[in-house]
């Protein structure tokens, strides 16, 4: 069939999912990035707190998104990280790319870009940087 | 690895039941999405395939309840019927501004997120009027092939979301609380005339028997209480579902055959809004790249609006 003409293509956003897993808190910081991509022009699917990874990743496939960006605050950075990239694996969903942000101590990045984690953002990380780092991720 | 983007491939995952027939299916949902061509490859490809049996949609004001009553009715959904597949299309505006949109609905749906039998899809408006568009009919679709029995379609009462919803959904649930502001507005621009049917939520406020009793009285002095069922429900105490249920199911206790063709007719009209879309981006761009003096001379020359609608077409083709 194809056609002599072809249809214009539709504007297609990115799309990420924001999501904070682990049983503590609050979401501001959550919140913030969701709004920092949702005004560089990104499809954030946003998902709210206390989440697990199994819930995590079952959005992220039903919502096909590239990027998942995940959002911690005390502690269980690790753990929660790899189970993610496992599930992932698992569901053969290992071109999803994956960044963590939050109250993450400077030692603890090497062993999170070591086991796949992308980027990290620490609480001191611009708005600029984030929206830059994560424009790298889509390259 | 990655995921196909091939619409026969991932179908195929899909009907045999791989593994990965997730990815597939929300891979297939960003194609229907991505353009009118592909949403028509896709309905092409699963035209052989079941459509979900209920595609109900629910619209009503920002905050009334719609998602946490979504979050419900599946909860709901599942107890009844275990074996069971059911989808959400949950549609929010995209910023005008960069295009990015926030899709928080999921938020009070995520106990199911990793429940095989449930299928949540969240979809930015990106400035299609409406936000319901064809593609919205081809995401349906996938649901139906992933065995999705009941689909919601969540839309925003706000622009003209609540009426695009109509085109997808054979039956529409207007959703309206007390302390939304808003209600008496709603009933003036036009809503009323679409919902099938009303459920009134947030029955565990202290001032909803004062609203509901207020709806009911507007809903008559317009004719429609008599046809159209009004409910009393509270998503947050999970009250009033079952005659929700009960209502959804007995408007579904008819004809197949009545569907399929209501369904095929509204079809059509998806169809000839992305050509008639389509046309008007083409018209646009010849505006702009052939024709920049047009409206000039329209204003200041004497060119007439049917000579300029005549010549347009002319460098159209
Ligand atoms: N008291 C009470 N609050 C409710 C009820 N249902 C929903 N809410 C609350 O109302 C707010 C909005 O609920 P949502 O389900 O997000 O509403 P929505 O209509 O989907 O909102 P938008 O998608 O933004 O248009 C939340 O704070 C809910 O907890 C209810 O039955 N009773
Ligand atoms: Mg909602």
């Amino acid at each position: 069939m194809g056609g002599y003409f072809k249809m214009s293509e539709n504007i297609n956003p990115k799309r990420i999912l924001i999501g904070k897993a682990g049983l503590d808190g609050h979401d501001r910081g959550a919140k913030y990035v969701a709004h920092i991509l949702r005004d560089a022009g990104y499809e954030v699917i946003y998902t709210g707190i206390r989440r697990s990874p199994e819930q995590i990743v079952g959005s992220a496939i039903q919502e096909d998104v590239a990027v998942i960006g995940l959002s911690f605050l005390s502690g269980a950075h690790i753990g929660l990280s790899e189970r993610v990239l496992m599930l992932l694996k698992e569901q053969e969903a290992s071109d999803i790319i994956v960044f963590c942000g939050g109250v993450i101590p400077e030692a603890d990045i090497p062993a999170l870009k070591e086991m796949g984690i992308r980027e990290v953002f620490t609480p001191g990380t611009s708005d600029k940087i984030i929206v830059e780092k994560v424009n790298g991720l889509f390259k | 690895m990655a995921c196909s983007n091939d619409v026969s491939t991932l179908a195929e995952e899909i009907r045999l039941r791989k593994k990965t027939r997730f990815r597939s299916a929300g891979r297939l949902m960003s194609l229907a999405e991505e353009s009118p061509e592909q949403t028509i490859e896709i309905l092409r490809e699963l035209s052989g395939d079941p459509l979900p049996r209920i595609i109900l949609g629910i619209t009503g004001a920002p905050g009334s309840g719609k998602s946490l009553l979504a979050g419900r009715m599946i909860a709901a959904f599942r107890e009844c019927y275990p074996d069971k597949v059911i989808g959400v299309i949950a549609v929010d505006p995209s910023s005008s501004i960069s295009g990015g949109a926030i899709l928080g609905d999921r938020i009070r749906m995520m106990q199911h997120a990793s429940d095989p039998n449930v299928f949540i899809r969240s979809i930015a408006s990106r400035g299609q009027t409406g936000g319901v568009t064809l593609g919205t009919m081809g995401i349906i679709s996938v649901m139906g092939v992933l065995g999705c029995d009941m689909v919601i379609v969540e839309t925003v009462g706000v622009g003209q979301m609540e009426f695009a919803v109509k085109e997808v959904a054979d039956m529409v649930a207007i959703v309206m609380a007390p302390g939304q502001g808003d209600t008496m507005q709603f009933l003036k621009a036009g809503m009323m005339e679409i919902g099938d049917m009303f459920i009134i939520n947030k029955a565990d406020r202290s001032d909803f028997s004062q609203f509901f009793a207020q709806l009911k009285n507007a809903l008559s002095l317009l004719g429609r209480s008599a046809k159209n069922p009004v409910l009393a429900v509270s998503a947050r105490d999970n009250t009033g579902l079952s005659e929700l249920f009960f209502v959804v199911e007995k408007f579904f206790a008819r004809d197949h055959l009545l569907w399929e063709i209501s369904r095929k007719e509204r079809l059509e009209l998806l169809i000839q809004r992305a050509i008639f879309s389509e046309f008007q981006k083409r018209l646009k761009n010849v505006l702009e790249e052939k024709e920049q003096d047009l409206l000039k001379n329209i204003l200041e020359g004497g060119t007439s609006l049917s000579f300029a609608v005549e010549s347009l077409i002319e460098k159209l083709k």
